[in-house]
């Protein structure tokens, strides 16, 4: 039973750390919690058979660290768009190249 | 995915605000020099991921005969979403000031790697549109499409919405506009739900009209679903939020920030 709920554990805690790594990382806290949970209680009764309980401490520490991860982008990181010359210049062309459509509309108008 | 839930973003806060559909309006709202800067999000299991910056700025435009207002709409992803799916579009109406009625539109979208161009010329007196349509940089493929006085185009139809006057509608009132979209003629329709007041940003508590949007034809199957709309009940009319509910989760649409 605890390496089952290890082995869950550590599935929640490599999905967490992925999602952290992601733009979503705020649903890294999911599986990230999950992990946590289920690496506590194998950690735990690990310790009360007094048997090896690395693996479970490996899963609480990596869900740990995903959780930090997450947390520490939402915190610190300010989502922002990067400054585009290109696509700056393409609506300033656009605007440019409209004039003339407009102008030659007028024209067309006026005729008709 | 990002593709539909772009496309559906863009084309709720674009495509919300229409109503009466006979006569045309006549703006006391909209000014040039406007900047509304919004922040589109993704609800998936509760949770709420920002993807987008949404921008809308109007400006004034002179030709040899005449002056226009600009209205351009920009939509561009968070540089954390950048290399995944990258999102540069641009959406230009070049409108009479006075009715918003629209002469031209261009519509140029960059989502990943997939392209397209579209423009709308609209000849009043000849009553079609003259649409063309470039995709990926192929050859342009042009279409006339019969018009009416009143057809607007995507983003005409959002400042034509704004300047309504909600105060007289009675709570349920339903009206409806008709656009071109994809060079075709397509209807939504706008219903009147009342006052609500909701969080602007860092602008507080405001009271808004809230409006339930439909859609009809063909080409705006895939936009279905329960879409929502909130303009402040003042003088500036500002889309303060936008909820459009999609199989997949909730696209959230919000100002951030306004300048005038």
């Amino acid at each position: 039973m605890n390496k089952l709920f290890a082995i869950l554990g550590l599935i929640g805690a490599i999905l967490g750390l992925i999602f952290s790594f992601l733009p979503i990382s705020n649903l890294a806290i999911f599986p990230a919690i999950i992990g946590l949970v289920l690496g506590l209680i194998a950690y735990s009764a690990a310790k009360k058979q007094n048997i090896g309980f690395s693996f479970a401490r490996i899963v609480v520490i990596l869900s740990l660290l995903a959780i930090i991860i997450s947390a520490s982008k939402q915190l610190f990181f300010k989502n922002k768009v990067e400054e585009d010359i290109q696509f700056i210049e393409k609506t300033k062309k656009s605007e440019q190249d409209a004039v003339k459509e407009l102008e030659e509309l007028d024209e067309l108008e006026d005729l008709e | 995915m990002y593709k539909k839930i772009a496309f559906i973003g863009l084309f709720i806060i674009i495509s919300a605000f229409s109503t009466s559909s006979v006569t045309s309006v006549e703006n006391k709202y909209i000014k040039s020099g406007e900047e509304l800067t919004f922040i589109a999000s993704f609800k998936m299991s509760g949770i709420m991921t920002d993807i987008a910056e949404v921008k809308m700025t109007t400006s004034t435009v002179k030709t040899k005969t005449r002056e226009l207002l600009r209205l351009k709409c920009t939509a561009s992803t968070y540089s954390s979403w950048d290399s995944y799916f990258r999102v540069r579009d641009l959406y230009e109406s070049y409108v009479n000031p006075e009715t918003l009625i629209p002469s031209l539109f261009k519509r140029s979208i960059e989502e990943g790697t997939y392209k397209k161009h579209i423009k709308y010329l609209f000849k009043r007196r000849s009553k079609i549109a003259v649409s063309t349509l470039n995709k990926k940089g192929k050859k342009d493929f042009k279409t006339n499409v019969p018009i009416h006085y009143n057809t607007l185009d995507i983003v005409s139809t959002i400042y034509n919405i704004r300047t309504l006057n909600f105060d007289s509608f009675a709570i349920g009132k339903k009206v409806t506009k008709e656009l071109i979209v994809d060079s075709q003629i397509e209807t939504i329709s706008v219903k009147y739900l009342g006052k609500e007041s909701i969080r602007v940003g860092k602008y507080g508590t405001k009271e808004c009209y809230k409006l339930s949007v439909g859609f009809y034809g063909k080409g705006l199957e895939k936009a279905k679903g329960g879409k929502y709309i909130w303009i402040t009940a003042d003088d500036d009319r500002l889309p303060a939020l936008i909820k459009a509910t999609i199989p997949i989760g909730t696209i959230q649409i919000r100002l951030s920030n306004f300048t005038k």
